[in-house]
């Protein structure tokens, strides 16, 4: 159980896809203006990379060494032209506001990124959970921002407008990097003083602990 | 390497990977592709779903005029399964500086325009306030609803950060209405400046035009603002030899830190101007030529100058069409008595007029049509029936016949006859009136009547003193 | 037995009174004209967004300062100590920036909109990348561009001056139009006389970009105090015009090289203030005689020829373009050494 609770973690936090290892910046960048369509996005992510994640889990041993990087594109390709279908099919609001940027999924990183660095070296559950952790974190950190850059760039949340003043340009892809940069700085901020909090927390009862033993 | 070793080697393992996974793939994405399919007709269906909120069935409804004054009709759909409401993509102009495009929902209840039932914005070019167009906003049209209403932003149709998008707004959802009774229901719109050319730049509502003293034609027009200027209030007199003769601004609509050239307020710039002096610097379409642009519109106040060109353009363009359109007749008295539609007259050399007047029906009387001269002096100089309305078995007497009875006379022989109001005094008084046709003759009276009291309003009092000169 | 002589110290070997703190204050004084200008010519709004822009850069120069110095740590036990340490690190480069951040903004520019300028300009632009002389680009010239692209309504309304123009050969200018934007259309020409450009009379424009006159003054002060290098601005602004005169040409419908426009195009706009005050700033400008040569050269060349594509005033975007080439310029243009000889080539016989 510790296994898939280490695996929910990095994904989320210290191994955030966007906000660690900085991966699928440009629809990160494109689509933070909107915070619908960062969810969105990051939605049809989550459900790509866990199908992804999945198969080719699925097929790690069929699949040959050599050829496995054409192999994971054509399977990631698969999915996104899939989604892309379903998506005009039955959401079309989503297809339209998502635009160029749903067919970019097939090179997103992320995907191809844990295909190469984790689903094809662990069993079907463990890429399962991976692929939904890390998914979870992207969307996650994709919502904050495109709620953050909405309201700050457009004076409106989800669509529904709140306030009349607004700087403009964070609703831009200028704007937009400023805010992601802005937003890892916070996110790694935080996560360090956390653990560091907890550290200290842990040295202090092993102290205590010591002192106990030895009186 | 045998052909054995080829099958077992790892290079024939990887085509046989790689090609089994494309197959499978391709063999998936073909069967999804045939089940997901989206067909142009949902593509259309969807765009109509999302203003009416649910599916509904369409027929394409065609355009004949798809030019308005004030909006320029793009597609227009009958919603069958609505009750025959319509949906029209119309486009307003009059904006900041471009267009708005609405979807206009535009109900029907018994053959008539009974309200609007949604307008969304389709897209915009020029406008830089979009934003602040709300959907409250858009409501306010279905909700302010009246019959035959005409939307203006005078009316409070407007967000007032976002006055002339909103303007632009009023004249798609205009637009959309005279498409649909115009086209659709085949209703007359009694729009007098039907006929008028350059009317995207006046306010239809508020702009009037009359004959003026010296025979040419006096204009009060509201023009639309444009840009930064707002609408101009403008008295222009275009005189016959279609030049203008007098020009003035009444309210300056120029905004604050760009006032309007003084030689343009006072008129002083487009006096003795021709409609080809404005063409000549703003072209037929009189578009508007850019701040970058050095022409004369360029002031300090390049949008106020636009607007007060292009509303001399307009009074001068329109003089032949407003002549034809004037109501001659305002202003006179004893009207009522008069066809004004068939009715004019003319003011001859000798500073007499001729009027030629169809004079209304009156009991058993039918139409009259009778020419009255008035001399100089306000008496009556000639008066001759040219079509004697008396019905059998009455005659008009033969002095009113020829017209003889009504030389000489003036308007207090008629009033003292018939009282100030010429009121028909009745078969049983023993007046003038009661010959062998009282009404005949009646009415012959009341178009004396209105002929001689009339002169002044024919015959200014200026223009009498500037002949006496000649 | 010890040679005195000889002094072996780490560098800087040669110091000077001059302090950074001083040279703001130099540079504060030759902005006075301009700022005197703009309010003399705008009002009550000039000054207000003076003030509130000065007020911003040092207010959050100062909490950026506290913050990082953990001024709120312990219960805010240092914070006393943490503002003493600030006075004395302050060396008014925060008001400088204010000041002309106020002077490149039109006069309509709402003040929470100059707030965020000003924020921006000093904690994202200066303070994040280390602070006075750490900045990768001017931070008025960046703010200015982030407020261009963020409040377009406003930063674009050129409000005209109280004075009108005094030449009788001025026209009046269009609505919401600079005597640039008729210079920068098709078929170029001036609205306004020179004269009335240079005193800034009659010319929609900024608060502080207005009056060239001002900016002359400042230009002379700060050479005088040995501030900036007189040559700077002249060459940026003589090759500036030269380049701008000659792209203008194709406005016309047939090539003109019409050298009579070289005046407008340097009174107009924004090129004059940006030349005297921040082509020269020293942090993002390069370092050695050549290189700066090469950086105001290019600089007025790509504004020039910018300005005509675009047909917008451009010096700020263009400043922030150039000063992101400053270490590259500075890596490859080295300056001589002192005492260093180049190396003759000596051919190799056979």
């Amino acid at each position: 159980m510790n296994k898939y609770k280490k695996i929910t973690l990095d994904g989320l936090i210290f191994q955030n896809p966007t906000f660690m290892l900085v991966l699928g910046t440009c629809p990160t960048l494109g689509l933070i203006n909107s915070a619908f369509s960062s969810m969105g996005m990051g939605l049809t992510v989550l459900v790509i990379l866990t199908l992804s994640n999945v198969l080719i889990s699925l097929l790690r041993k069929v699949i040959p060494n050599e050829v496995r990087i054409p192999c994971y594109i054509v399977i990631i390709a698969t999915l996104v032209t899939f989604a892309r279908m379903f998506l005009e099919k039955f959401l079309p609001d989503l297809y339209d506001s998502l635009g160029g940027f749903l067919a970019l999924i097939v090179v997103n990183c992320i995907i191809l990124g844990r295909a190469e660095a984790f689903a094809n070296k662990h069993n079907v559950a463990e890429a399962a959970v991976d692929g939904i952790s890390q998914g979870l974190g992207f969307t996650l950190a994709l919502t904050v921002m495109g709620i953050i850059c909405e309201f700050f760039g457009k004076g409106s949340l989800f669509g529904y407008a709140i306030m009349d003043f607004k700087i403009a340009m964070l609703a831009t892809p200028a704007g937009a990097f400023l805010v992601y940069g802005i937003s890892i700085a916070v996110f790694v901020y935080v996560v360090d003083g956390v653990q560091r909090m907890l550290r200290v927390k842990a040295n202090k009862l092993a102290r205590e602990n010591m002192l106990k033993e030895a009186a | 390497m045998t052909a054995k070793e080829f099958f077992k080697s790892t290079s024939f393992k990887c085509i046989v990977a790689l090609l089994s996974i494309l197959l499978v793939c391709g063999i998936f994405l073909t069967i999804m592709h045939g089940l997901l399919e989206v067909t142009a007709e949902e593509k259309l269906a969807r765009a109509i779903n999302k203003i009416y909120g649910k599916n509904v069935t369409t027929e394409v409804s065609d355009i004949k005029n798809k030019e308005l004054d004030l909006a320029t009709i793009e597609e227009a759909y009958c919603v069958t399964s609505e009750g025959g409401n319509y949906l029209v993509k119309s486009t307003g102009k009059g904006g900041f500086a471009g267009t708005v495009t609405c979807w206009v929902v535009v109900e029907i209840k018994d053959n008539n325009v009974s309200g609007i039932g949604k307008v969304t914005i389709d897209s915009y070019v020029g406008e830089t306030q979009m934003a602040e167009i709300k959907q409250s906003f858009l409501d306010s049209f279905s909700t302010g609803y009246k019959d035959g209403i005409y939307y203006t932003t005078d009316d409070g149709f407007k967000v007032s950060s976002s006055t002339k998008s909103s303007n632009a707004i009023c004249n798609a959802v205009n637009g959309a209405l005279q498409y649909v009774k115009t086209e659709k229901l085949g209703m007359e719109t009694n729009d007098i400046f039907k006929d008028f050319a350059y009317t995207q730049f006046i306010d239809k509502k508020s702009t009037t035009f009359k004959l003026s003293k010296d025979g040419g034609i006096t204009y009060n027009i509201t023009a639309n603002g444009y840009g930064y200027a707002d609408k101009f209030e403008i008295e222009i007199t275009v005189s016959k030899d279609k030049t203008i003769s007098a020009y003035k601004v009444t309210k300056d609509g120029s905004s604050g830190g760009y006032e309007t050239p003084e030689n343009i307020v006072n008129g002083e710039k487009f006096i003795g101007k021709k409609l080809e002096d404005i063409t000549a610097i703003l072209g037929e379409g009189l578009e508007y030529p850019g701040d970058d642009l050095n022409t004369e519109i360029n002031t300090g106040s390049s949008n106020s100058t636009y607007v007060c060109y292009a509303a001399a353009a307009f009074a001068l363009a329109n003089y032949d069409v407003a002549l034809a359109n004037i109501d001659m007749f305002e202003n006179f008295e004893y009207v009522k008595f008069i066809n004004k539609s068939k009715s004019k007259y003319v003011v001859n050399d000798d500073l007499s007029v001729t009027y030629t007047l169809n004079v209304n029906s009156y009991g058993y009387t039918d139409k009259f049509e009778i020419e009255i001269t008035v001399s100089k002096d306000n008496t009556i100089s000639d008066f001759k029936i040219t079509k004697d309305g008396t019905t059998d078995p009455y005659e008009t007497p033969a002095n009113i016949a020829n017209g003889k009875k009504f030389i000489g006379m003036k308007l207090e022989d008629i009033t003292a006859v018939l009282g100030e109001g010429l009121e028909y005094p009745g078969d049983d008084k023993n007046t003038e009136i009661n010959t062998g046709a009282s009404n005949s003759t009646y009415v012959c009276y009341t178009a004396a009547a209105f002929a001689l009291a009339n002169y002044d309003n024919c015959v200014p009092a200026e223009s009498e003193g500037g002949n006496a000169n000649e | 037995m010890f040679d005195n002589t000889v002094v072996v110290s780490t560098p800087p070997h040669v110091k000077s009174k001059r302090t950074t703190r001083g040279i703001m204050l130099d540079v504060v004084i030759s902005l006075a004209p301009c700022a005197i200008m703009g309010i003399v010519f705008f009002g009550w709004r000039a000054l207000m967004l003076e003030l509130v822009t000065v007020f911003t850069c040092v207010a959050t120069e100062f909490v950026y300062f506290f913050l990082q110095n953990k001024g709120f740590s312990n219960k805010c036990a240092h914070a006393g100590e943490v503002c003493k340490r600030w006075l004395k690190q302050f060396d008014v480069s925060s008001v400088v920036t204010g000041l002309i951040l106020a002077l490149i903004l039109p006069s309509a520019v709402h003040w929470y909109e100059a707030v965020i300028g000003g924020i921006f300009a000093i904690a994202v632009v200066k303070m994040l990348f280390g602070g006075t002389g750490k900045n990768l680009v001017n931070p008025a010239a960046a703010a200015r561009v982030f407020m261009f692209l963020s409040f377009s309504a406003t930063m674009i309304k050129y409000g005209l001056p109280a004075i009108d123009a005094i030449s009788a050969d001025s026209g009046t200018l269009a609505t919401g139009a600079t005597n640039l934007s008729v210079l920068l259309g098709k078929n170029p020409s001036t609205k306004l006389s020179a004269l009335d450009l240079f005193l800034g009379t009659g010319v929609a424009g900024c608060i502080g970009e207005t009056s060239k006159a001002a900016i002359l003054l400042g230009f002379i002060y700060l050479v005088a105090r040995k501030v900036i290098k007189w040559w700077q601005p002249l060459f940026f602004i003589a090759v500036f015009g030269f380049v701008a005169v000659l792209t203008s040409g194709f406005a016309y419908d047939t090539y003109t090289f019409d050298i009579e426009l070289f005046l407008p195009h340097i009174l107009s706009g924004g090129v004059l203030f940006g030349a005297v005050f921040m082509f020269t700033d020293y942090v993002t400008s390069p370092k050695c005689v050549w290189a700066q040569l090469l950086f105001l050269g290019v600089s007025a060349i790509l504004v020039a020829v910018m300005r005509y594509l675009t047909t917008l005033e451009v010096t700020s975007f263009i400043i922030l373009l150039m000063n992101l080439f400053v270490p590259l310029i500075d890596k490859y243009v080295m300056p001589r050494p002192f005492g260093y000889k180049k190396e003759k080539k000596v051919k190799e016989e056979n």
